[in-house]
């Protein structure tokens, strides 16, 4: 009796097991944090530290700066710190041994401007 | 001249306070309101605009466009159409036309009556060859529905605009190019933006000149009208002022929930013409906007 109830917690748990996907159902593999740089509106280039953390056991993976090699998981890592200088918005892959992308995460490029209300002449809501 | 003293202290101080504010920033390219050339926008909602005439119709205010168009010289902004002549970082001056607003209160089907939350309206005698002295004593009541038509017109004019932070100073003349009402006016307003959360508010507290020419066309009563009766009013210029309000907040990607409030304070001018009865003009809207 005991081990049917045993098997029966057992299948519960890993019936309930459950993976994180993205909102297109994929199975999300690793974590980019930060992903957006900003940057004054008079800079043209950011300095980011990224940090990347493998979310699967696997971790014979690259990680790419669109198809620059930027550092690969060692050993039984699953965490990586990088930083990377962006000049527009770039993509991260992370590649397996054989070149195929397994997952990408896009990092922005973005400038700060002040808000320039007075490009209004008028107040809004006015016409007329 | 007190209120406009008034006006000009209160200025100040909205500017005093604006050097404390934060910048407030933006994402360029993304979410900054310089990106775009266009940016229209309509609210739908429920608010009236105060008639003073004599038997002038307060005014429904149901659907309110916000249509600006802004490029590095030409820009096009609820109605007038300018081209800036000089623009850095803090000041603009601007060459431009835009209708005169003045006659919404006589023609209920103006488009400023459709549209606008606000009109502005334009004190003691001055020469007026259209009336002849010495007529009968004027009635205190005239009403609007007896005189005869009040007609449009097109103003010249050159604005200023000066940025300080938050706050911002406005001042236009403008000068009648239609051979209306042959005269001119005057604008100084200021402008506070704020956040409070969620919400965005505007204040702009004004003062406005009107000249004789353009107040007497308006607001008085000329030999040609009642001439029966014998009645005359020549109305005189002069400063009136007012505060204008905004309040949004954001509900939606493209929708704003918006209030907008204010009142303008008739001149003396104004005030003692038979066809005024009220003071002021106040208005109010509440609804829904859309910004494409």
């Amino acid at each position: 009796m005991n081990k049917l109830l045993f098997l029966l917690i057992l299948i519960f748990f890993v019936g309930v097991e459950a993976k994180a996907t993205n909102e297109t159902g994929q199975e999300i593999i690793w974590r980019v944090e930060p992903d957006t740089c900003l940057v004054a509106d008079n800079i043209d280039q950011c300095l980011i530290g990224i940090n990347i953390t493998l979310l699967v056991n696997n971790n014979d993976y690259c990680v790419f700066l669109d198809d620059m090699k930027q550092a690969c998981f060692l050993d039984k890592d699953q965490f990586l710190s990088l930083s990377i200088q962006l000049r527009k918005n770039q993509t991260l892959n992370l590649r397996n041994t054989n070149g195929d992308i397994l997952a990408q995460h896009q990092l922005q490029f973005s400038r700060l401007s002040s808000i320039n209300f007075s490009k209004r002449a008028r107040l809004p809501w006015s016409f007329f | 001249m007190v209120k406009v003293i008034g006006f000009i202290i209160i200025c100040l101080q909205m500017i005093a306070f604006a050097a404390y504010a934060e910048t407030i920033v933006c994402t360029k390219g993304k979410d900054c309101p310089q990106d775009k050339a266009w940016d229209i926008g309509l609210a739908i909602g429920l608010g009236m605009r105060t008639n003073p005439l004599v038997d002038g119709d307060t005014i429904p205010l149901i659907v309110l466009p916000d249509i600006v168009y802004s490029n590095k010289h030409i820009y096009f902004d609820n109605g007038e159409l300018g081209w800036r002549a000089y623009s850095n970082e803090t000041n603009k001056l601007s060459v431009f036309v835009s209708p005169n607003k003045e006659s919404a209160n006589f023609s209920f089907w103006h488009s400023a009556n459709i549209f606008t939350p606000i009109t502005n309206v334009g004190s003691g005698p001055v020469d007026n060859p259209d009336v002849d002295e010495g007529s009968a004593e004027l009635p205190d009541n005239v009403s609007v529905n007896d005189i005869a038509k009040r007609k449009w017109a097109v103003d010249l004019g050159l604005r200023w605009q000066w940025q300080y932070k938050r706050a911002y100073l406005n001042l236009a003349w403008m000068n009648d190019i239609s051979g209306v009402y042959k005269g001119s006016h005057f604008e100084l307003a200021t402008s506070f933006k704020s956040t409070i959360q969620d919400w965005t508010i505007l204040i702009s507290p004004y003062v406005k000149w009107h000249s004789d020419k353009l107040s007497n066309y308006y607001y008085s009563i000329r030999k040609a009208e009642l001439v029966e009766q014998g009645y005359q009013y020549s109305a005189a210029g002069g400063w009136q002022y007012g505060i204008q309000t905004s309040l949004s907040k954001t509900i939606g990607k493209h929708w704003n929930l918006l209030i907008l409030a204010g009142t303008l304070r008739l001149h003396d001018g104004m005030q003692k013409s038979p066809l005024v009865e009220t003071n002021t003009i106040n208005f109010g809207f509440v609804g829904a906007a859309y910004r494409f």
